[in-house]
Parts: C-alpha cells; structure tokens; sequence
C-alpha cells in the first residue's frame, strides 16, 4: 500500500519545507516583519490621543526633582492649559474635538503630569489595590490630550495650540463652569481669569514660582468680568513641527528657566516690573520649550 | 341602544378601576426615602456624597437630635455641639477643644460651615476625605479622648434604644435598632447639611448685587485677591479653601501649607507636638503644613491657626504682614506666597471689612435655637 495514499498531504509539507521550503520560510518571515513595521508606523492614522511628557535635560523627568542653578528642586504643582489645538498636514488644518473628561471641556485640556515624590519607592500591591491607585491617579494627575474622534497623526505635519484658556471662557463665574475650568488653584478670579500655566518649584532654601495669565484686565471688581481682552493676554501660540511619530508632546523644562536666577525674589506671579517674568516670557516664545515628538 | 348602555357602564367602571389602581399604588414614599433638598443658592453645585449614604430629611433630622445630645458621650457631659457651637459657626472660641474627660486636645476646633466640599478633613491629613471616617475619631479616639465611646460602647448605644430614638431611627433607615453605623451615618449627614451661602460677599458675587458690599469691603476683597498679598492663593474657591470638591468638580487637590507659624530649629521644624501634615505622609517636606480652613464666617470663628495661637483677625493679618511669626518668616519650607506685606491703617480695615463681609448671619441665626441637652 502506498503510503502517500493515506497521508496524501505529507509530500506537500515536506515540499514546502524541504524543497524550496526554506526560502519560502523566510520570505514569510520577511512579509511578517514588514507588515509589523508598517502596522507599528500606520497605527498612528488612529491616534486617540498625544502623550504630554516633561524632560529636563534631554531626557524625561520620571519624578518631581531635578537638579538646576545649583540647587535640587522639587515640583510642587505643574499644570497648564493648552487649548485652540490644530493639526496641519498637507490638507486644510483641521481643529480636532477634544473629548469632554474631567480633565477637559469645551476644547480646552488642563495637563497636570504625574511627577510623585522621588523618594518614596514604588510597592506591589495586590490587583484591587492597584486599580483603586490607579484610580485616585486618574483624579490627580493628567498627561494626555484627548480627542473625540481618532485623528491621523501621520498625516499631520504640525501641530498648533495656544498656553492658554480662551478669553470666552476665561473670565467665568468658575461655580458654574465645567471641571477643569473650575479648579481654584488654576483661577486668579473672574476680573484676572485663569493661570494659564503654573509651576511652583521648592529648593531646601528657596521658593519659586512662575504663575502666567492675563494682566491688565478691566472691570469693575476683581468679582467682575472684563467685557473686552485684557491688555497683556499673555496666550503663546505654538506651532511646532513633527520630528517624529507624533505621538508625544514634549515640554523641556530646562529651556523655560533658562537664564533666570532662581531666587526667591526671582519668581513671576506677574506682578508690575518683575523682570523674571519677561525672560521667562521670551523663552515660551523661542527657546523652543515645546516640541512634537 | 342597551348595548349602547352596557357599553358605556363598562367603560365607565374599567375607568374606574384604572383610576383606583393608580391611588391605591400610590403610596406616600416611606419617610427614609424622602430626598433631601440641597439648601443652595441657584446654579450653585451640590456636593459629592457617598453612594453608600444618601442624603434623606430625616437622617438629617436624626444627625440633628444626635449632634446636640451629650448622650453620645460616654459620660454624658458633651455633645458635638459643645466644641462645634453653632453661633461660632460651629466652632468655639477657645484656643483648643476639650474631651468629655478634660483631656486637651493639641489642635482647636475647626467650623463646620459647608463641610460636605472639603476634599480633605480635619486640619492635616491628606487620606481623611469623608466624614462618616472622620466622624468615628471624634466618637471613638483614645488619645485625646472626645466623646469616649471606645469601652462603652453597649453603655452609650442602650441611651438610643428609646423615644424619640426608636422613631427618628426608624425614619432614618426603616429599622428602629440604634447602632454605630447609622449614628454616624446620620451624623455625616445632618453636618453635610450645614450649608452657607448667603454672605453679603455671596450677594455681590453670585447674585451681582452691587450694593450688597460695603465700598470699604470691596477695597478689602481686592486686597484679598491681589498679588501683592496672595491671600487667595490658598483660600481660593467658593469655599475659600483649596480643599473643594462637588458634582462638577472630582479632581484631587492637595490643600496643605506651611505658613511660617513656627522654626524651632531654622531647618523648618514645627514643634514636636504637632508638626502638621508630616505625621501623616512621613515625607520631609510636609513639615509644618496644614490645611486651609474656609474663610466663611470667619469673623465668629476666632481663635486662628490650628493651634489658635492668633487670637483676633487682627493678629493673623498681621502676623501674615510680617510673612510668619518670629524664626518662623524664615522657615525654609514656608510656602512661597508668604513673602509679607505692608499695609496702611486703613488697608487693614478694608481687609477686615471683606472677611466681615463672609459672614452668613442667616445661617448663624438659622442654627441657634438647638438645645444642648438630651432630647
């Protein structure tokens, strides 16, 4: 009895394997990898989102401290608004919808990244105690833009967004607004609006502070709005290119304090004749704090 | 024609019946199910409460006796409202509270005025967030003792196990048996209850009446608000206290600071009997910081700080001028907002204006005729 009578399909196995097999093999591997790569670089025509991301130095900070002017400091709160985000590509710029979350409304998103003590050493915990973390996370801390809807990074070639709360929605009654834009420690008050960015930073021996809003914002109380823009928005618009993926959303905090002297006397609260705050004005607006990774 | 009649009998007693079936089905909510109505000016946001105790009227009702009822301490000599008087929006004007036993506690009596918003509880603990926790260290804490209940526990709960008790229970949860659970539960709702927004302050600015501020507290509110004297910066919000949340507004917030109040050994210690937030987090930096308390009705809550170490308004504007008390200016780890001031005569009386300007006097008034007695 023939043999191949019964298994009639092992002639074709060997043939495959053993005959051109290996070539086969290998194109198969080849068609594998490249359909991984392409995967991994297209899965971004479907992006839900933009990582935010601070470094120091050229690379991430992973917690609240850093070493800078001399001193170690500590991130006490670091947090601010971007709103009025564009993607341009080759066709028209297109104004994605941001999701409604706790974290963002009517388009504007407030990035408080998670910088935890540098001390403090990262336990196990059991399943229900690292989702309940995880949890009380999500309430504190916030490191991504969200969209509505996918958009398509790929074909995205700039992205453009203002540090800032709209003037619209800047000047509300924060009681009625919608979270984030009913966080006290982000709101001056109605006449001043909101702090559109807000780093407050402790040495062993100093305090610093950079708070930046709009300035020169009439009314007649600071329990009032201002009916027309203030004299200083303070808004910095940026339009940063894509050096890679797009995927991330880099903040150096290096080039923001760059040439400022880091004392005590040094911050900007945007008082009258600070001079820390025109440095740190002029560094948003070339020191190329932000860029799309 | 009489099939006409038959028709319409039939038709008139199955109305009939429809009808009855509905009034008979309707009724009257049970007494625990009836939904508490949030005593908020318009468009103001309610605040978060627990899924697992629900506001109702008559857990209030039943937080209300309790509050008040020396019953609930082991010896029958305080209740919450000997430390928490309402005149004083609930607070007292004595530097630090006293248990039911005499023992001193380290740290005075913190107002209760809108305390369903405090994200944080108590004068410096970032994990206490609800008050039905809080609740059980004044019932039950040891060291210092409040109401003492902890050994007499069988004691305590047989003095609710009778009128009016077993009725206000039993409105409160179906069931007329008392037990620690549901007092707290009541009490956490009776003092979520405590809500007050009806200053001249509020007037002005959430119901734009210009005139209910005086020009001199309008001076003073823009001193508040300045950057010259940062005053908001950590008594911001609604509340006047960083430390708020509500149904619009769950994100985390970590209302804590360190004032400058005390440098015992110029690294920024605090001293050892109570050093603040540090206790709890064990991390270094918390050294001497504490919550910010809401600013409403400030005027009547005196003594300040949680000590109650400034006696008057007027020593806690001062001692802000000055940017801390004695070493305490140059504590390294006093918050950056705190840097002094100076002020004229008539700027300090603006500023005290505007935090007069806080005080709720209906809410003040609405609370004073409780008795503090066993009902």
């Amino acid at each position: 009895m023939n043999p191949a009578n019964t298994l009639p399909f092992r002639p074709y196995i060997s043939n495959f394997l053993f005959r051109k097999g290996i070539k086969k093999v290998f194109i198969f591997l080849w068609f594998g990898c490249l359909s991984a790569l392409l995967s991994s670089c297209s899965k971004l025509n479907n992006a839900e989102s933009i990582q935010v991301e601070i470094w120091h130095n050229g690379s991430p900070l992973d917690c609240g401290a850093f070493k800078s002017h001399q001193q170690v400091w500590s991130i006490q709160q670091l947090a601010f608004f971007i709103s009025d985000v564009t993607l341009s590509g080759e066709d028209t710029p297109a104004q994605p919808q941001l999701s409604t979350t706790p974290w963002q409304t009517d388009d504007v998103v407030l990035i408080q990244p998670n910088l935890h003590d540098c001390t403090s050493k990262s336990e196990s915990h059991d399943n229900a105690a690292s989702k309940e973390l995880v949890a009380s996370e999500a309430l504190k801390t916030n490191h991504y833009l969200r969209f509505a809807a996918p958009v398509d990074l790929d074909a995205s070639e700039q992205l453009s967004f203002s540090l800032a709360v709209p003037f619209e929605l800047n000047h509300q009654n924060p009681l009625l607004q919608a979270s984030p834009l009913n966080l006290p420690n982000m709101f001056w008050s109605w006449r001043s609006g909101h702090k559109f960015f807000r780093l407050d930073m402790q040495s062993p021996d100093i305090n610093w502070v950079f708070h930046l809003g709009s300035v020169g914002c009439s009314a007649a109380t600071t329990m009032r709005s201002p009916q027309s823009e203030c004299v200083q928005p303070n808004r910095v618009t940026f339009h940063l290119d894509k050096m890679y993926t797009g995927a991330k959303l880099v903040m150096h905090l290096d080039r923001l304090i760059a040439n400022t002297s880091m004392q005590n006397n040094d911050s900007c609260l945007f008082h009258s004749g600070q001079e820390s705050c025109s440095i740190l004005m002029s560094n948003l607006k070339t020191q190329d704090v932000f860029e799309w990774h | 024609m009489a099939l006409n009649m038959y028709t319409a009998k039939f038709i008139k007693v199955t109305c009939y019946l429809i009808l009855s079936s509905y009034l008979l089905a309707c009724k009257p909510a049970a007494l625990s199910q009836k939904e508490y109505a949030w005593n908020l000016p318009k468009g103001f946001p309610s605040p978060l409460v627990p899924k697992d105790n629900p506001m109702s009227v008559a857990k209030v009702a039943l937080g209300k006796t309790l509050f008040f009822d020396v019953d609930l301490s082991f010896n029958q000599s305080i209740s919450c409202a000997s430390c928490h008087q309402p005149e004083f929006a609930f607070s007292e004007p004595q530097k630090t509270a006293v248990g039911s036993t005499g023992q001193k506690h380290r740290r005075n009596t913190q107002s209760l005025v809108n305390v369903a918003y405090n994200s944080n509880l108590t004068w410096a603990h970032s994990g206490l967030n609800q008050i039905e926790q809080q609740i059980l260290i004044p019932m039950f804490s040891e060291d210092p003792v409040e109401l003492g209940i902890t050994g007499h526990e069988s004691q305590v709960l047989q003095r609710f196990e009778k009128q009016p008790y077993s009725k206000l229970f039993e409105d409160a949860f179906d069931d007329s048996q008392a037990d620690f659970d549901k007092i707290v539960k009541a009490l956490a709702s009776y003092v979520r209850s405590l809500t007050s927004f009806d200053s001249p302050f509020d007037q002005y600015a959430y119901q734009s009446n210009d005139a209910a501020m005086s020009d001199a507290a309008k001076r003073g509110m823009e001193l508040f608000f300045s950057e010259k004297l940062e005053c908001f910066h950590c008594h911001g919000g609604f509340n006047f206290t960083q430390s708020s949340q509500h149904e619009n507004q769950r994100l985390d917030l970590r209302p804590f600071h360190n004032t400058g109040l005390y440098n015992v050994n110029d690294k920024g210690a605090y001293p050892i009997d109570d050093q603040g937030l540090i206790e709890v987090t064990l991390q270094p930096n918390d050294m001497g910081k504490f919550r910010a308390p809401t600013l409403r009705n400030v005027e009547v809550s005196a003594p300040y700080m949680h000590d109650g170490s400034l006696a008057t308004l007027d020593d806690v504007i001062e001692f802000y001028a000055a940017g801390g008390r004695g070493h305490g200016t140059i504590n390294p780890l006093k918050s950056p907002f705190l840097t002094g001031f100076e002020l004229q005569f008539q700027q300090k009386q603006d500023l005290i204006a505007f935090l007069h300007s806080l005080t709720d006097r209906q809410f003040l008034n609405l609370n004073l005729n409780n008795p503090l007695a066993s009902p």
